[in-house]
């Protein structure tokens, strides 16, 4: 198989991923933050050092305001709709995932102002018309990285003009961790991750971060239960982190994060994207070369999540995607890619394209032999 | 023998968090379950050396984990184990 859906899920994963998920099933076992066995400290252990990893990982001081969730969606919908209600305004971009538009669609419906500003062809945000859009807006929610086209929007820009409007600025970087840098520094007030795509861990992972100086007292828990402390309060903490963690963590998940973590930070981001960009790039442009192909993707030089979206002229993409799978043992997705409002803004509606996503472990000859399947397909 | 001091906090995460950064500091601290008559909850505290304490919380309050409450606890080192990485 040639797995070229790392946009997806990354696979496979680091053996010291599986290893750390494994050992913590095997060996560790007991709930973390309950009882004082030395297996629940251990656990415990093992979430906090995956909560320090995270912060250090994203520029924060705070491992504290470190929220872990079931993953990126869940982590979305409680900053939205934690922090909105009826009358109050939130600005995005027609480029989001469906991870953003649909939570905004059902808070529009309960009263919520939501806004789109304009995205241009190749994804990138109007920031003219944001800073127009923005006025009175209490929260901002942009993807950082697209998840069609890989167009990474300019983050510190964005960053000012929130400020500039007291508006709170959610980063969804699902897309983007782990393959460029995403920090505090460029100025975001919460960063909304997952943790088996760019960071390599395992599904049923991702989170929160907040800014050391975000106030978290602007978002409401969306849900409540036990958490290990202050067990004779009927009513749920508000402290960080457990006023966001409702119920048992997923301890082998959060040791294979840590783990995923740790195996990026011994590589370093630089070397990982520019060996992403060798075999993305690479891809890219076999496929420019097919007669009839258009690839989706920002233009060469800048800031790229090797993500590598195409058509070909006549063709339907559902056709290429079963060619690929059927004929050649090809993993790649095709249609809409839950963004159909960022399709919408490439024009790439109805249709879709279909996307190749190359990961860390993606060879250069995998990118050939996809290149020679591409090729035949076309012929 | 030394009083201990039970350092008391809001949930299991600060505990181990202040207990790290304790450490860290060449501050030396137990990891214990808290007594039902200082706290009804049902994790842990730090138990520190009364002549250590007033170092433990200047360390820790660097690090924003300053403790609920603090008790004093005279009898001598307590029941409990050392958490280690």
């Amino acid at each position: 198989m040639i797995y070229l859906d790392n946009a997806s899920t990354s696979w496979p994963k680091p053996d010291s991923v599986v290893e750390a998920v494994t050992d913590y099933i095997r060996n560790i076992g007991a709930n973390p933050a309950r009882g004082n066995c030395t297996a629940a400290l251990e656990a415990l252990g093992v979430v906090l050092d995956c909560r320090e990893a995270v912060a250090s990982f994203f520029g924060c001081g705070n491992p504290l305001n470190v929220v872990f969730t079931h993953n990126v969606t869940w982590a979305i919908n409680t900053a939205l709709h934690g922090m909105l209600q009826s009358g109050d305004r939130v600005i995005s971009s027609t480029m989001e995932h469906n991870a953003v538009i649909r939570p905004l669609t059902n808070l529009a419906e309960k009263g919520v102002d939501v806004v789109y500003s304009p995205c241009d062809s190749q994804g990138y945000l109007d920031l003219e018309a944001f800073e127009k859009n923005i006025s009175g807006a209490k929260l901002a929610v942009l993807n950082h990285g697209s998840n069609v086209t890989g167009t990474v929007q300019d983050v510190r820009a964005v960053s000012d003009i929130c400020r500039a409007s007291g508006t709170v600025f959610l980063l969804d970087a699902a897309q983007s961790a782990g393959i460029i840098p995403v920090n505090f520094s460029h100025g975001p007030d919460i960063i909304a991750f997952t943790g088996h795509k760019g960071l390599l861990g395992v599904p049923g992972t991702g989170g929160l971060v907040f800014a050391d100086d975000f106030d978290t007292n602007q978002i409401r828990s969306l849900a409540q239960g036990g958490t290990g402390s202050v067990s004779e309060e009927m009513k749920h903490p508000d402290f960080m982190p457990d006023r966001f963690e409702a119920g048992t963590m997923n301890g082998p998940g959060l040791a294979g994060l840590l783990s995923g973590i740790e195996y990026l930070n011994s590589l370093g981001l630089e070397e990982i994207y520019k060996k992403k960009m060798k075999v993305a790039g690479r891809l890219a442009e076999g496929i420019e070369e097919i007669n009839g192909s258009i690839v989706y993707r920002p233009s060469p030089g800048k800031l790229w999540n090797a993500v590598v979206s195409f058509t070909l002229k006549g063709s339907d993409t559902a056709s290429i995607a079963d060619y690929l799978s059927r004929e050649h043992d090809i993993c790649c997705r095709h249609g809409f890619h839950c963004a159909s409002s960022a399709h919408r803004t490439i024009g790439t509606f109805p249709g879709g394209t279909v996307r190749l996503s190359p990961g860390i472990f993606t060879t250069a000859e995998d990118i050939e032999i996809a290149l020679r399947a591409v090729r035949m397909y076309s012929e | 023998m030394s009083n201990h001091i039970y350092m008391i906090y809001k949930s299991m995460t600060h505990v181990l968090a202040a207990e790290r950064a304790a450490r860290k500091g060449g501050v030396s601290c137990r990891m214990v379950p808290i007594p039902r008559n200082l706290s009804t909850d049902c994790g842990m505290c730090i138990s520190v050396k009364e002549e250590e304490s007033s170092v433990f919380l200047s360390v820790v309050e660097e690090k924003g984990l300053v403790p609920e409450k603090v008790e004093e606890h005279k009898d001598a080192v307590p029941a409990g184990r050392c958490y280690s990485n």
